[in-house]
């Protein structure tokens, strides 16, 4: 696996500091739930630059990007931070994010919006006394994520 | 006080009965709500953990439309709250950036210009309206309600660039609930989120979050949860639904939006509330402050 230097130098800068106390471990919503979730191991991969199993791990993907882990670091690790790095890299080197997040990517892409409107809600809405809701404007947004290079991530995505 | 309101997704779409409080809410301290034309989803950050340029570029989309109204930007999400504000945030001090998500902003023709500002509902009703007006407009207060705050992790982190509460042992929400004549309860990992995030990808692992959350709201004595943000709301009244005691019982916790709470102490009859909607009964908690009929 090819990793660029640019990206390992940008997230070990941060990594580096890291000294094992582990209160990012006590914070962890996930942790506390999951024994297969350490924060705290995941940064000291890191630090070994076992970059292989930390991108094509699960562990990355499973951070509920709570930030505690950030608020707490004594050393300003950051790690919910390094784990959006991380994940981009991941994705950036063609490994496939789970589908939880590539479903709501495309339902943005198709819609502009992260859920459809469905008869029992439109009825909510009315009995309410809400208005209907909009179209959001999807040339424009596609029209966007083409110029970012996104419109080829998400042909690949829907084949 | 005049906001743009960007509505996001989970609320219109999932849970629109918190749109109608929290309108009903403004509406009644002259908070006048101005629809954005074409806004889409904040967006979400599942799309900047994939492409973190692409969702930066959504999300200054969406700020143009605020700055072309000429009006700051009111979110009922937290979600919707962390993406605008960080966005905004960042592009502000960071000329270059500011001027890569331009490039492409003009092909669209639009340009973030960097002129207003983006607030949760709950600075705007905290700050703007102010606990002392908001405590001068209850009418029927919620006396004996223990109610167990939950602020939601992204109206609070990362505090650097939030910057509305203390991110570990924050104070806002209490007060609101405190305001009402509901006494805010300490309980053990307050500051845990919901699980809502993560749910997505494993749902057991979000449903385990949120029954450990409601195990110790349970043993602090609350009657209710207030929330702030519909993707908690989502957890603790949705997923509560599924989740199970290690007895194998069921949680039978209401949970509140705070708009709801605040209007209920201002008078409001529940009816005319759409709790109806929730999908753990509120009965209980209407029950104990004597408004259930």
């Amino acid at each position: 696996m090819e990793i660029p230097q640019g990206a390992k130098d940008e997230i070990m800068e941060r990594a580096r500091y890291c000294f094992g106390c582990g209160v990012c471990m006590g914070g962890c919503p996930v942790a506390r739930v999951n024994e297969g979730f350490n924060p705290r191991l995941l940064v000291r991969e890191l630090i070994l630059e076992n970059w292989e199993e930390v991108l094509t791990g699960d562990a990355i993907w499973l951070c509920s990007q709570c930030h505690l882990c950030t608020e707490n670091c004594p050393q300003g690790v950051g790690l919910s931070e390094l784990i959006v790095k991380l994940r981009n890299l991941a994705t950036s080197l063609g490994i496939t994010p789970p589908k939880s997040y590539t479903d709501k990517i495309k339902l943005m892409a198709r819609t502009g919006r992260l859920a459809l409107l469905t008869a029992p809600t439109a009825r909510a809405r009315r009995s309410l006394g809400l208005t209907e809701m909009e179209e959001a404007e999807v040339k424009e947004i596609r029209k966007l994520a083409k110029g970012t290079g996104f419109e080829t991530f998400l042909a690949d995505l829907e084949g | 006080m005049d906001y743009a309101l960007f509505l996001g997704c989970m609320i219109p779409l999932r849970l629109p009965y918190m749109e109608a409080s929290a309108r009903e809410l403004l509406g009644r301290f002259d908070v006048e709500l101005v629809e954005m034309p074409g806004a889409s989803c904040c967006p979400e950050p599942s799309l900047r953990s994939i492409d973190e340029r692409t969702w930066m570029v959504l999300a200054a989309r969406n700020l143009t439309i605020a700055e072309e109204m000429g009006l700051d930007i009111l979110t009922l999400c937290n979600g919707c709250f962390e993406t605008l504000k960080t966005v905004n945030v960042g592009l502000k001090k960071d000329d270059e950036l500011k001027e890569e998500v331009n490039e492409r902003l003009r092909e669209v023709g639009r340009e973030y210009v960097g002129s207003v500002e983006v607030k949760h509902i709950v600075e705007v009703l905290a700050n703007e309206i102010g606990l002392e007006g908001l405590a001068e407009s209850v009418e029927e207060p919620l006396e004996g309600l223990r109610v167990a705050a939950h602020y939601g992790c992204h109206l609070l982190r990362p505090m650097s660039i939030l910057e509305v509460d203390d991110p570990v042992r924050p104070v806002l929400l209490d007060q609101l609930i405190e305001l009402t004549g509901a006494t805010s309860v300490p309980y053990y990992k307050k500051n845990l989120c919901c699980g809502a995030e993560v749910s997505a990808t494993d749902s057991e692992i979000g449903k385990d979050i949120v029954g450990y959350k409601l195990g110790w709201i349970e043993k602090a004595g609350a009657d209710c949860v207030a929330v702030v943000c519909p993707f908690c709301m989502l957890q603790y009244d949705v997923t509560q639904r599924l989740v199970r005691k290690e007895t194998g019982e069921r949680f039978d916790i209401p949970v509140l939006y705070y708009p709801e709470m605040i209007l209920l102490a201002m008078g409001v009859k529940p009816s005319d509330l759409a709790l109806d909607h929730h999908r753990t009964p509120v009965k209980p908690a209407l029950e104990k402050i004597g408004r259930s009929g």
